[in-house]
């Protein structure tokens, strides 16, 4: 049965407008983009300023001061759009970007390259794997050896030859997952016009 | 027509015909569901015991990590996944550092999951639900030392006052991380909670993502940084059988079949008219 809710209406429009770019560019589509990004633009300042009140208005009307600082810090970044005193943004940025590279070094060197390196040059509970594994990280890293050019030239191009083929697997795959996870967006607005606007599909 | 001619054509498939037979190909498997077999794969039983082998009263930390973009992927397995939750005797803690994350929940949880009326649950008792929260891998970094900068959940309801989280203070406390994520590099990706909970505190992880982001997230799998690892796509239908739950995620399975087998064929297709005009002798 077609549904009579007019939200599921609503989002129907938009859902079949924003579709139709796939076939031409046309005004409804820019309608649809145009109150998309509108839409979430203004949800996130609203949610950006209950953030703001939640751990910072209400904060310092409690008492704790030191909740001024980061407020300060953040205003400065604002700075970047003025002319003349646009240097004053690189307070805050250096802030950002100081406390992110912070917590990042403490733990990216273990996660990222201690702990694949030990997995890449270990054979683990699958020894085919592990040789497999160690085989493909360095045949590729042979292929972005530049060092020397005899690395890729015949006859001992053989081993950056190889890891060219991994990498093409991988990216192969890659590929495929990705055009998987497309569709299922496309198939979860298509459950969406069949089942809740038409009500074509079982429940 | 000449040979080169026909691989020119074949080459240049209209894509409108393309979209339209994808369409139809959808939607027909839509509405008469061809009812193929489905096998639970070894990852998604991996994620289901992992839930399932934790005893009463652990707690889980379930991280809404998408938006309206990703809930056709991620919406179904989400669902699914917090079905089980309920179903066992666990404190839940869900949380989001995406802005959209919020209404993630509602819509999925309160809306769709009704843990009240489904499984008898208590908010505050059971579950509870930290809200939006700024500050992306900070705010992470923070919550692994000390739950209780948060203050309140997203009802401001102190978190002292929540039974649910009596005694859960920092990492330790917490027994699994479930993040459902689509972000690959941003705010609150798979990556961020390996490096800030996973790798630092050996605090279990599970991660389902995208099925795209299979391959950025596997590496940390099979290090076993990451514990459980499931696409949303596929593996939320298989994951529906487990909990007795069919939905989305079973109704798309057909779809998706269909789909990957016109995407198949068009490849074929591609690779026959490039061939076939020479292209790979004239490399």
């Amino acid at each position: 049965m077609i549904s009579t809710d007019p939200s599921i209406w609503i989002a129907a429009f938009f859902t079949v407008t924003i579709m139709s770019y796939a076939f031409r560019d046309n005004p409804l589509f820019k309608f649809a983009e145009r109150t998309f990004i509108a839409a979430v633009i203004g949800h996130a300042v609203v949610m950006g300023i209950d953030s703001l009140r939640q751990f910072g208005f209400n904060k310092i009307q409690a008492g704790n001061i030191f909740y001024v600082i980061p407020i300060l810090l953040g205003i400065t970044i604002l700075a970047r759009y003025h002319s003349e005193y646009y240097w004053i943004s690189r307070y805050g940025m250096a802030a950002l970007v100081g406390i992110g590279v912070g917590l990042q070094i403490r733990t990216v060197p273990e996660a990222n390259i201690v702990s694949q390196l030990t997995k890449a040059i270990s054979l683990g509970d699958n020894p085919l794997l592990g040789v497999f594994t160690a085989l493909t990280t360095f045949t590729v890293i042979m292929h972005f050896t530049f060092t020397t050019k005899k690395i890729h030239e015949k006859p001992q191009n053989v081993l950056p030859v190889v890891g060219r083929y991994l990498m093409l697997i991988a990216f192969g795959a890659a590929f495929g997952n990705t055009v998987m996870t497309r569709m299922n967006l496309l198939i979860g607005r298509l459950i969406f016009l069949l089942r809740d606007l038409l009500g074509l599909m079982g429940a | 027509m000449s040979e080169e001619g026909f691989f020119n054509q074949l080459e240049r498939i209209p894509r409108e015909l393309i979209y339209a037979v994808l369409l139809i190909g959808l939607c027909y498997v839509l509405v008469y569901p061809v009812g193929l077999p489905i096998k639970v794969s070894g990852e998604t039983k991996e994620l289901y015991d992992s839930i399932e082998e934790l005893p009463d009263d652990s707690v889980v930390l379930v991280d809404i990590a998408f938006g309206a973009g990703g809930m056709p992927e991620l919406g179904p397995a989400f669902t699914a996944v917090m079905h089980h939750l309920y179903q066992r005797d666990l404190r839940v803690i869900v949380m989001t550092l995406y802005t959209e994350g919020p209404q993630m929940y509602d819509i999925l949880v309160v809306n769709k999951i009704e843990p009240e009326s489904s499984y008898d649950k208590t908010y505050g008792v059971d579950w509870c639900f930290f809200g939006y929260n700024a500050g992306g891998v900070t705010t992470m970094a923070e919550l692994a030392r000390n739950m209780r900068i948060l203050e309140t959940d997203y009802r401001d309801t102190p978190l002292d006052q929540l039974q649910v989280m009596e005694g859960v203070e920092d990492y330790t406390d917490v027994d699994l991380v479930i993040t459902f994520s689509t972000s690959s590099g941003g705010i609150s990706s798979p990556a961020d909670w390996v490096q800030q909970w996973a790798t630092p505190y050996e605090v279990p992880m599970a991660c389902v993502v995208l099925k795209m982001m299979i391959p950025t997230v596997s590496p940390y799998y099979g290090t076993g940084q990451v514990d459980a690892l499931i696409p949303g796509a596929g593996a939320s239908a298989e994951y529906e059988l487990l909990v007795n739950r069919p939905d989305e995620g079973l109704a798309s399975t057909d779809a998706l079949s269909v789909a990957h087998l016109i995407v198949i064929i068009l490849v074929i297709l591609g690779n026959i008219a490039y061939f076939g005009k020479g292209g790979g002798i004239a490399r």
